[in-house]
């Protein structure tokens, strides 16, 4: 079981940065397919091959029968399959570090500018600057009030694939493990080759204590899979109600002197929740423009950032809007990203706070921890 | 002993390494580190025991045995472990060296002892050529031990005091087929890792050396 420690560190990291759905998903993983694989189901394989009999004194002879039925053992098949199945979330992993590093750096070049012009004078080339890397900061998925990975824009691209890809591993190794083994494990292997004179009998150690692990893992399996694809779901309807977002951005409600009221409008809106999806469909025009005025965008804007704060505050069952990852550590202790990680729906949150809001937010489930 | 000791070594080489760097220490913990501990060592564990040869003679299956593993598989995958990942402690030396000659002197000599530039780069440059030139090594070795990457099912073997040539039948050949095949693949996923980080940081620093004497020049 130490050995998965390997993986489990890495997966813990993932586990910070992931929806409620993914938190579940991972747990899964941790519990009923490693710890499992690594305590009970490799003691259970572990005589395989020198209890497996066959009905023949040839030397040799279940040497190449034992080959022949089993050329991957089940356990090492599983190992491979945990391996390559968390392989796109450490991906994703990568890329939530690479946004975080990346905002550690560009927090620092502001400072640096801001000393810079402070010295020089002038700052409307700062706030400039400072509105340009904003808008780039948010298309890669930083939110600047809380200094937390929000899931979306590239972010959430590498999150949707990530699933994707760990979506077809699970089916490829399950089909995999049906086409060499089928579901379940006859006691008996008739076996035909060299050196074996004749068809021989060959009998497969604790049969049915290896059948109740295989059913096991293959549900496990099966859940995963499941789980998996109602992450898809999930973010599938999170990705329209950012389009949605994004195209009411783009209709017309600019005011001239653009370029400074835009940043402060944009911040505005990272405040302010999305629409509703049923407001997106609903309304085509001018409706849900009230949600976003300015008015109430301050008041909402004033109201979510105090209970962003109270929120960080709040210990370990605490509740944040977004999937956190603090960024005022170190660089070098910003890859480990220890914050309180306990991710919420992001969406729900909005929900929860938003006057605008029509539908009644959704009971929140506990966080799992690992 | 434990793995976790490379583990713990190779996390403190994470904190110095650029984006690809950081790539090959993921990739050799997942894909050779983990393997190698949870599925690798069982395949090869009583290999001895259970090869088997067509006769009774006492020593006869040692002896071939022996001749056809001078040494096993998963021994030489553990060596090519722990060599391949000794380069990159030469830069943790490195940056301690940096960092231990500031506190002597009492002054901040280096911008910042982290920081890939200078004699640090050579370290690490030479960390990847060595690095690489281990990986090749190794494939080699394998390639040679293994006669092509192949593990058969059946050898034949006459070597004293076996009274004649004798069928040695080697257990798990398929399996053990697999995770060589993995273990080539992941070798060379490094290769090509540790070249394209090599050729990255030469064409980054001699564009930088570029435009320093071009602004020189400018100026």
């Amino acid at each position: 079981m130490g050995e998965w420690s390997f993986l489990g560190d890495f997966l813990e990291k993932v586990h910070k940065h992931s929806t409620v759905v993914g938190k579940v998903w991972l747990t899964v993983l941790f519990i009923f397919r490693m710890l499992v694989l690594g305590t009970a189901a490799e003691s259970s394989w572990g005589d395989e091959q020198s209890d497996f009999m066959c009905d023949t004194q040839q030397p040799g002879c279940e040497n190449v029968c034992y080959d022949k039925a089993f050329p991957i053992s089940h356990v090492r098949f599983w190992v491979l399959q945990i391996i390559f199945v968390s392989t796109p979330s450490l991906v994703y992993l990568g890329h939530a570090m690479h946004t975080v590093h990346m905002e550690e750096k560009r927090k620092m070049k502001e400072a640096e500018l801001e000393a810079q012009e402070k010295k020089n004078g002038g700052d409307t080339y700062y706030q400039q600057k400072c509105s340009m890397a904003e808008k780039e900061a948010k298309l890669s998925g930083w939110d600047e009030a809380g200094g937390q990975i929000v899931l979306r824009g590239s972010l959430l691209n590498t999150y949707v694939y990530s699933i994707l890809i760990r979506t077809a591993m699970e089916v490829a190794f399950i089909v995999g493990q049906y086409v060499l083994y089928g579901i379940f494990l006859e006691t008996l292997y008739i076996c035909q080759r060299a050196p074996c004179p004749h068809p021989v009998n060959c009998y497969v150690s604790r049969p049915t204590e290896k059948n109740v692990f295989i059913v096991f893992m293959l549900a496990v399996a099966v859940l995963s899979l499941f789980l998996s694809l109602a992450e898809l779901y999930h973010l599938g309807w999170k990705k329209a109600k950012e389009r949605c977002s994004r195209s009411y951005k783009a209709s017309p409600s600019t005011a001239p002197g653009r370029l400074e009221s835009a940043p402060q409008a944009e911040r505005a809106q990272m405040y302010t929740p999305p629409p509703d999806f049923n407001q997106c469909l609903s309304s085509p025009n001018g409706k849900f423009i009230s949600p976003f005025s300015n008015k109430m965008a301050s008041q909402q804007n004033t109201a979510n950032f105090a209970t962003e704060r109270v929120h960080s505050q709040e210990d370990a069952a605490g509740e944040g809007p977004f999937i956190k990852s603090s960024y005022v550590e170190s660089p070098e202790v910003a890859s480990e990203c220890a914050a309180p990680a306990f991710p919420e729906n992001y969406f729900n949150e909005k929900r929860r706070l938003s006057k605008a809001s029509r539908a009644s937010s959704k009971a929140r489930s506990d966080d799992l921890s690992v | 002993m434990s793995w976790a000791f490379l583990r713990d070594l190779l996390s403190g080489v994470n904190k110095y390494s650029t984006g690809i760097g950081k790539i090959w220490v993921a990739v050799v913990f997942m894909f050779r580190l983990l393997v190698y501990v949870a599925a690798a060592e069982d395949i090869w564990k009583h290999e001895h025991d259970e090869f088997e040869c067509n006769i009774k003679q006492p020593g006869c299956e040692n002896v071939c045995f022996d001749h056809f593993f001078p040494v096993s598989h998963i021994r030489l995958w553990a060596l090519q472990l722990i060599l391949v990942s000794t380069p990159s402690l030469l830069v943790v030396f490195h940056v301690a060296y940096r960092e231990n000659r500031e506190k002597q002197h009492n002054q901040k000599l280096y911008k910042n002892t982290g920081k890939t530039d200078g004699g640090l780069l050579c370290t690490y440059l030479i960390s990847l050529i060595l690095k690489t030139g281990l990986e090749i090594v190794f494939l080699v070795l394998f390639y040679k031990l293994s006669n092509g990457f192949k593990i058969p099912r059946l050898v034949k073997c006459d070597i004293q005091p076996c009274p004649n040539t004798v069928d040695c039948y080697i257990s798990k050949p398929t399996e053990k087929m697999i995770f060589l095949y993995f273990l080539v693949a992941t070798s060379c996923l490094c290769i090509v890792l540790n070249l394209s980080e090599l050729s990255y940081l030469i064409f980054k620093y001699s564009i930088k050396c570029y435009l320093k004497r071009h602004m020189k020049k400018q100026q």
